[in-house]
């Protein structure tokens, strides 16, 4: 037997009050001399064992009383109940709790499903609490970000309690719980047999189940193969088949609280991205910013976006969105100030608050920095490819001058530097300084020059380089292909083709059609307008030489498909390689008609646009995922300033930072991003000239698709799972609720309370009777 | 008399018994009359009325001369006055004692009765005694009418208190007996909280000796009524052992018990002739001489 309420059960000594009252009567007796004693005694001897009898039934009644109350409040259930929460000694008892924010849904201020699986777990342990003699252990885990274990086979039930009160509220993670479970198996196969129960808390949202709940037929189709896995069933059948283990499967969404066991879904309106609609944003340049929405409810949804930048003053915009569509709110705005700027969307909180806002990071430039090297410096200036560089991206700079242009508040969106090869080579120009660099046509680089590029590179520059009848196969191989290791992620061949009207000219095919690089070409007469230009002579390229990195974007329609655009990222950069190099329309000896209007600005403005971006994009990252980024300097006081909704403290990181090739340094990785939004990093770069403080904002953001409240029936997740039955309150607490008039015998006992109370009343009036 | 002579004579007893002087008389005379012949015949006779003869009446109290006038039998009654020797018994042992709240005890309530008796006794010209007794006799007064002996009555039922002694009143009784050899009126005052058998015997060998017996049995209001309720420690007077009790658990057994205490006095006095009276000390002691004295006088008539 065991109690649910055992501290009530001391009230049981209560049952020393009717003795005590009965000795103090004793001691509070009167003093009378008495002459008729014999007669007394007489009548005392007669009545003696009579009244004793009475008086002895009479105090058992009343001791009875408040010792049947007590263990009545104390609710005692039978064995066969308790046996649930173990019998037969010490009961591993481990709880897995979704902690994904589906599980913050509030409705109607009821308590979150994480709410109530905390509150159900911590009556779990004062459960375990007051059986100390049992010695259960617990582990409690949460499926968050990733699984964490709060404690592990903890047999100090306090320590277990404080730990889990301390535990924050839902993370902002959309997990599956098949790698908790996993964790917790691999931990059971770890530790010796015994009595195992295993409670899983989750919403029965779809998603969590990962592909459990469909057919196995169907999956299999659509996996193509028969070796269908699914983890999160093969993983409950292990647990299941182990001796002495019990899985209980505990829904805690919001339809278990109105009976409902057929699943269904719940209106929720969410943001799923805030964007740029540009691909480079230039202060003082009208930008367009976009936030998607999505409403995944089933009635019409009327929202209000809000957008604010680094915290200023809000935008708002009001969006309809069809039941299950997605909509955007488009802002049209201009930043003054050129950094990285902070970015806010948010709309109207509803029931599930962890997707109504999105954080974004907007690079802010002044303009694109462009060091053209032109290898053909010494040639007619108007056949140089500095003439056809600057005539391509900066076309109004070859009239009037830059400061003329800046009052008008003309300037252009690339700001072209041309130098000759020389000033690449000698480290006049450095390529760091600018975003991009064409090396245009060049004839040689020497190392000094691989290694500026490299590093620019690796800071996350850009690099577009243009092979044409002046460039040096061998000088190319040797200091960019640097045998694989370099940025050119292929060997240059031999030139291929012929002069103008001396070969067949072959055209470019488009080998990745959503290429970035070719954003501009949109629409299908573009594209047929590229493929159309000819292309006289090219660089061929050893098939064999292309490394997994390299991405041909165009190939020649020669017998080779000799690549003619490929790109790569090479540190934190981006490279592309054009193998056959546009040329001025003066120069008759050029090897395509690559500047041609129609084709040269949109693919090379695209190319520019698409290297200057960082080859990853370190600073929107997803809940969970690490914050690092290379810095060009050792960085140290790294601290880390959280968003509000992860308590907006600041947390050091003193992890020591890594090196990097080129002198720079990886951001010691900071995993704890458990919840949406923006987490600063500050720091000191330690240069040679000083520490030098430098702060970056990291945007971290949901997985919308976690927002999708669709429940599971409880039928499917039995059957997916191979469960006995899915539950709404943990074991006890159910068994108790169906089962009260069976194994509790609080009801039986308070009954035998009434009995004898009214037993103690007919007793005492029949003494009173009596005796009167 | 003096002033403490009088603490006995409660001046309302005596109050209430002087205006019944005259009845009191004759209930004294009546004691007499209804239980003995007279040992004065012819002193003293005052004519009391006529009667018709009936056969067997003494031919002595024939009244002649309404035989002369109306040739009818007619027999001529006379108020008798007695001679009396009124021995009074009064227990002193340790049980007499008790008193209930705000009451007299037993023994000051029997003292003002034998000193209320013994007054008017003596203002009848008869002689009284007083016998003080516990477990053996304590002090014996010998019956005189002189007022020289009222004192020494009063004197001794002043001086006299219960005593932290036994009831042994059989015991005693049969001494008694054995001394009293004028025949007399002999009324006892006791709890009589000794064996019933014991009391009779020493009441019946009294009795057999020719002395008319009253007994007064004087009981406590507590101990005909146990109105206890708390818990209570009686302690028992004359020896007796203590015992803690809740008394309303042990009422009815108790009130039984000297309820059949009671029975069995009373019957053996009924079946030795002796007079029993039950006196409770609540009871006003006036009422209960007047309606004893009254009861026996009514007794007396209808014997006649």
């Amino acid at each position: 037997m065991q109690f649910l309420n055992p501290g009530l059960a001391a009230g049981a000594l209560l049952f020393a009050v009717p003795l005590i009252i009965h000795l103090l009567n004793r001691q509070r007796h009167k003093r009378r001399d008495w002459a008729a004693m014999e007669f007394l005694l007489r009548a005392y001897q007669k009545t003696r064992n009579r009244l004793r009898n009475e008086n002895l039934l009479l105090l058992l009644l009343r001791c009875l009383i408040p010792i049947v109350l007590a263990l009545a409040l104390a609710r005692p259930v039978l064995q066969s109940v308790a046996a649930l929460i173990g019998q037969g000694g010490s009961v591993h008892h481990i709880v897995v709790l979704d902690q994904s924010y589906s599980m913050g849904v509030q409705r109607d201020a009821t308590q979150s499903p994480s709410e109530r699986g905390r509150a159900m777990v911590a009556r779990l342990l004062e459960r375990l609490q007051s059986s100390p003699e049992r010695a259960d252990k617990v582990t409690l885990v949460t499926a968050g970000v990733r699984p964490r274990f709060v404690v592990q086979k903890e047999l100090n039930l306090t320590l277990a309690k404080a730990l889990w009160q301390e535990l924050p509220r839902t993370e902002d993670s959309a997990s599956d719980l098949a790698p908790a479970l996993i964790q917790v198996a691999q931990a059971l196969e770890e530790s010796e047999g015994g009595n195992v129960q295993i409670y899983v808390l989750s919403d029965l949202q779809k998603r969590s189940f990962g592909k459990a709940l469909e057919s196995p037929t169907t999956a299999t189709a659509r996996e193509a193969g028969p070796e269908f896995v699914d983890t999160l069933r093969d993983t409950i059948e292990g647990l299941r088949a182990r001796e002495g283990t019990q899985v209980h499967w505990i829904d805690l969404g919001p339809l278990a609280e109105q009976g409902q066991k057929v699943g269904g879904t719940i209106d929720n309106v969410q943001l799923t991205g805030l964007r740029c609609d540009q691909p480079v944003a230039l202060s003082r340049a009208p930008l367009s910013i976009v936030a998607t929405l999505k409403n995944r409810g089933a009635a019409r949804a009327t929202t209000q976006v809000t957008l604010d930048v680094d915290g200023g003053e809000p935008v708002r915009k009001q969006v309809q969105l069809e039941p299950g569509a997605e909509g955007e709110a488009e802002f049209q705005i201009t930043l003054r100030e050129p950094g990285r700027r902070r970015l806010r969307a948010s709309i109207e909180q509803d029931q599930l608050e962890a997707d109504d806002e999105w954080c974004t990071v907007l690079d802010v430039r002044e303009r694109i920095r462009v060091l053209v090297v032109d290898g053909a410096a010494d040639d007619d200036p108007l056949k140089t490819q500095g003439y056809f560089w600057r005539g391509m991206l900066d076309p109004a700079d070859l009239g009037s001058r830059t400061a003329e242009r800046e009052l008008a508040g003309e300037l252009g969106m690339f700001d072209v530097t041309v130098v000759d090869t020389l000033a690449l080579l000698s480290g006049q120009s450095e390529p760091i300084d600018f975003d991009v660099t064409v090396l245009a046509d060049v004839d040689r680089l020497n190392e000094r020059a691989s290694d500026s590029l490299e590093r620019s590179l690796r800071a996350g520059k850009g690099l577009l380089v243009t092979l044409g009848r002046r460039a040096d196969a061998s000088s190319y191989d040797l200091q960019l292909h640097a045998a694989g290791e370099g940025p050119m992620p292929f060997r240059l061949g031999s030139v291929s083709g012929g002069a103008q009207g001396s070969s067949t000219p072959r055209s470019p095919s488009i080998q990745l059609p959503n290429h970035q690089t070719l954003r501009e070409f949109d629409e299908e007469v573009y594209r047929e307008i590229l493929q159309a230009i000819p292309v006289y002579q090219w660089y061929t390229t050893p098939p064999a030489s292309l490394t997994d990195r390299a991405e041909v974007v165009l190939r020649l329609s020669d017998p080779d498909q000799s690549p003619l655009l490929v790109t790569t990222t090479f540190g934190d950069g981006r490279a592309a390689f054009l193998s056959s190099a546009p040329g001025s329309e003066y120069d008759g000896q050029r090897w395509n008609r690559l500047d041609d209007p129609f084709v040269a600005f949109p693919l090379l403005h695209g190319l520019v646009q698409w290297l200057l971006l960082p080859a990853q994009d370190a600073f929107h990252v997803e809940v969970g995922a690490e914050l690092t980024c290379s810095l060009p300097a050792r960085p140290s006081e790294i601290e880390v300033l959280l968003p509000e909704r992860a308590s907006g403290k600041k947390l050091p990181i003193t992890a020591e930072p890594r090196a990097l090739p080129g002198g720079r340094y990886a951001l010691p990785p900071f995993s704890q991003t458990t919840m949406a939004g923006f987490y600063t990093v500050e720091l000191q770069l330690e240069r040679d000239t000083g520490k030098e403080p430098w702060t970056q904002s990291f945007a971290v953001h949901i997985d919308p698709e976690e927002g999708a409240l669709d429940y599971a029936a409880y039928s499917d997740v039995i059957q997916a799972l191979s469960l006995d039955a899915v539950l709404t309150a943990m074991p006890a607490e159910t068994e108790q609720a169906a089962s009260a008039g069976d194994d509790e015998l609080a009801p039986s006992l308070l009954l035998m309370t009434l009995l004898l109370i009214l037993g103690e009343a007919a007793m005492a009036r029949y003494v009173s009777v009596r005796r009167s | 008399m003096t002033e403490a002579n009088t603490n006995y004579l409660d001046p309302k007893v005596l109050n209430k018994v002087a205006r019944l002087e005259l009845r009191a008389r004759m209930v004294v005379e009546g004691f007499v009359t209804g239980m003995h012949k007279s040992p004065f015949r012819g002193f003293s006779v005052e004519f009391a009325q006529h009667r018709e003869y009936v056969p067997g009446d003494d031919l002595r109290y024939l009244d002649w001369k309404i035989y002369g006038k109306s040739d009818r039998f007619v027999i001529k009654q006379f108020e008798e006055e007695t001679n009396l020797r009124a021995h009074l018994f009064l227990d002193q042992s340790e049980s007499m004692n008790y008193a209930h709240d705000g009451g007299m005890s037993k023994f000051d309530y029997s003292a003002t009765a034998v000193a209320s008796l013994a007054y008017m006794i003596q203002q009848q010209a008869d002689a009284v005694g007083l016998t003080l007794f516990d477990e053996k006799v304590c002090k014996q007064i010998p019956p005189s009418n002189t007022r020289a002996n009222l004192g020494n009555i009063f004197q001794s039922l002043e001086a006299a208190k219960a005593r932290s002694e036994k009831t042994k009143i059989g015991t005693v009784l049969h001494e008694l007996s054995s001394h009293l050899r004028q025949r007399g009126m002999v009324m006892i005052f006791s709890d009589l909280f000794d064996a019933p058998e014991q009391v009779l015997k020493g009441l019946r060998e009294i009795a057999q000796r020719g002395h008319d017996v009253v007994v007064f049995h004087v009981l406590d209001k507590d101990e005909v009524e146990f109105p206890f309720e708390r818990m209570t420690l009686f302690q028992g007077l004359e020896q007796m052992p203590e015992l803690l009790v809740d008394p309303k658990s042990l009422r009815d057994a108790y009130l039984a018990e000297i309820e059949t205490f009671q029975d069995a006095i009373k019957k053996g006095c009924l079946q030795n002739r002796i007079d029993y009276v039950r006196v409770v000390n609540s009871q006003p002691l006036d009422v209960v001489l007047t309606s004893y004295l009254t009861a026996r006088a009514a007794r007396r008539k209808r014997r006649k």
